[in-house]
């Protein structure tokens, strides 16, 4: 399918990669094209697979993933952010980074 | 307030340097001191009695050199004349008052110090011929007539002039009798009262036998002195250096028992309160580590249980979705995905459980500690566990707090990541080290890799194996297993 939105997930958690990968591979219209551990690995995907959209979680160790997103949103990527607490301090200045929404 | 004593095994320094030091200091400025007190002693002798500290005058030496050429044909004789002779000696002492030495009085004063002497003649072999006044017995003084003319003559035959001081202060002068040919017939001596005014008590103590004698019984209560303070502030010390010890080995149950108003009591309840002040802030650091293990229990808990929940949580609902889609394939590959990683949740939840209720390291020791892990997480997570530790009873309490953690730290690693079937904790004791292994049949990593990720906490369990002086290594390879070896001074 052409008009298929192509995801790219990026989450430290292989366990929860692959339940992201399971529950979005269910829904129509949405295709998983990639998965990252780290920011630095999203970056990379990111310019090579060309996802519509990136979901990606916050908290991830090596490359931060406030500065992952800074770089990927200057880059003109959708994002949605993963986070676990709606009043998580990191969903604000990631709004402001450039993410389109969040997920909780 | 009863404070608890020390035991005779308890570690004692002995101070010893410190007595004798101490005795031998208090020795040498005894002696210093009595020596100094002989040299004022002379000063003051030289002052008030300046013909004590003297000698004869020469106008003393003519007199008895006449004295004694006149009487050396009498002493010539065989026998010697010796009615003859004091009949002599009796007539110059009434002629004459002799003074011994050249007194600087005031016009119009007598001189107290121009006396009669005793006179005595002895013979060419040191024999008493004559004593005069007669009357005067040689126990007269403290020191005999011999004495004193030892003093005066050294026991050697005299041919010039001497002279010298008896034990009890006494001056004596020597003159040589010579015959017609000069040659030596016996001597005149004349043994005068001791000198009367101040500082004539001190004459005693100023001669060269009793100044030994003073000096040796000085020195020996200096040093008794030195000898017996040193114990007692060795003793004090040293009950302060064992607190002290005990302190350093964490033993806060040991008071430095000193409660004397001087300085080394003051110094003892300065480092009470110090030990005091110490034992508080280990208190403090204990309490935050306990914090800080609990915001790592949080952390931990948010990184793996959340994360495992939620991703059931996933799939679940896609598992749902699919059996609605009738997908009844893939909905139970996801099924089998959330059995796996319910289990993986449930191990890190019994970890998390054992990690919020440690086994009592401190009071079990390590063994006992390591086999009630492997049995609370290891057995219950399906991983057959083996603990060898064959004669390893108790090590140093740092030693088995270091070894406990790099196991635990290891132990978490190949719950999490290794999948094995099989774990080996093996303690051994060789030479003075203690060596524990930890390997398993998991599926084992590169460990370049890992350390360079510094991910796993082998760096931190390199770290901890380093505070203890030892060494720690890793060998796995990909689908090898792993082996975490330590190996540390016991103590």
């Amino acid at each position: 399918m052409v008009d298929e939105v192509r995801v790219l997930i990026v989450d430290d958690h292989a366990i929860v990669r692959k339940g992201l990968r399971a529950l979005l591979e269910t829904e129509p219209g949405i295709a998983v094209a990639g998965e990252a551990g780290d920011g630095k690995e999203a970056v990379e995907m990111a310019a090579r697979l060309k996802p519509d959209v990136i979901l990606m979680d916050l908290v991830m160790p090596g490359m931060d993933g406030l500065v992952a997103l800074r770089r990927l949103a200057g880059a003109g990527f959708k994002i949605l952010v993963l986070t676990s607490f709606a009043t998580d301090d990191k969903v604000f200045p990631a709004l402001a980074a450039g993410a389109q929404g969040y997920l909780l | 307030m009863r404070f608890p004593r020390l035991t005779a095994a308890g570690w004692r320094p002995s101070f010893r340097r410190l007595r004798w030091r101490l005795t031998v200091s208090y020795t040498l400025f005894t002696v210093a001191a009595i020596l100094l007190l002989e040299a004022l002693s002379l000063l003051v002798l030289h002052t008030f009695l300046p013909h004590a500290a003297g000698g004869a005058t020469k106008g003393l030496i003519l007199e008895m050199r006449r004295a004694a050429a006149e009487i050396a044909p009498l002493l010539q004789r065989d026998p010697p004349d010796q009615s003859s002779l004091l009949a002599r000696l009796g007539e110059r002492r009434r002629q004459k008052r002799m003074s011994f030495s050249n007194p600087t009085r005031g016009p119009g004063k007598k001189p107290s110090d121009e006396v009669r002497p005793i006179w005595a003649v002895f013979d060419a072999k040191g024999r008493l011929v004559a004593l005069e006044p007669l009357s005067l017995s040689a126990g007269n003084g403290a020191v005999s007539i011999e004495e004193a003319v030892a003093a005066a003559l050294g026991r050697r035959a005299v041919s010039s002039p001497r002279t010298g001081r008896t034990r009890d202060g006494r001056f004596v002068v020597a003159v040589p009798v010579l015959g017609a040919e000069e040659e030596p017939l016996g001597a005149l001596v004349a043994l005068f009262p001791r000198p009367r005014g101040p500082g004539s008590f001190l004459l005693p103590l100023l001669h060269p036998r009793n100044t030994v004698l003073i000096l040796f019984v000085a020195g020996l209560v200096g040093a008794a002195f030195g000898f017996f303070t040193g114990g007692w502030l060795t003793r004090r010390l040293s009950t302060i250096a064992a607190a002290t010890e005990a302190w350093g080995r964490g033993d806060f149950s040991v008071v430095a028992r000193d409660e004397a108003e001087d300085e080394i009591g003051a110094l003892a309840r300065r480092l009470n309160k110090m030990a005091g002040k110490i034992q508080e802030l280990l208190q403090d650091r204990a309490r935050l580590a306990v914090m800080e293990e609990r915001n790592r229990l949080a952390r931990d808990l948010h990184d793996s249980l959340t994360q495992a929940i939620y991703s059931l949580n996933l799939y679940g609902e896609a598992a749902g979705r699919l059996l609605a889609a009738g997908e009844v394939q893939t909905a139970a590959a996801h099924l089998a995905e959330i059995r796996a990683a319910a289990r993986q949740a449930l191990r890190e939840m019994r970890l998390l459980v054992f990690a919020l209720r440690p086994p009592a390291l401190e009071q079990e020791g390590l063994v006992v500690a390591l086999g009630a892990r492997l049995e609370a997480v290891e057995a219950r997570a399906g991983i057959r566990a083996e603990l060898k530790a064959e004669g390893i009873d108790r090590l140093a309490p740092a030693v088995e707090e270091g070894l406990y953690r790099i196991a635990q730290e290891a132990l978490n690693n190949i719950l999490k990541h290794a999948q094995a079937t099989q774990v080996t904790v093996r303690l051994v004791r060789q030479g003075g080290a203690v060596i524990m292994e930890i390997a398993d049949d998991g599926v084992g990593f590169d460990p370049l890799k890992g350390e360079g990720q510094g991910g796993l906490g082998l760096s931190g369990m390199a770290e901890r194996a380093a505070a203890l002086g030892g060494r720690l290594s890793i060998e796995s390879a990909p689908g090898g297993g792993t082996v975490v070896r330590v190996e540390v001074k016991d103590g």
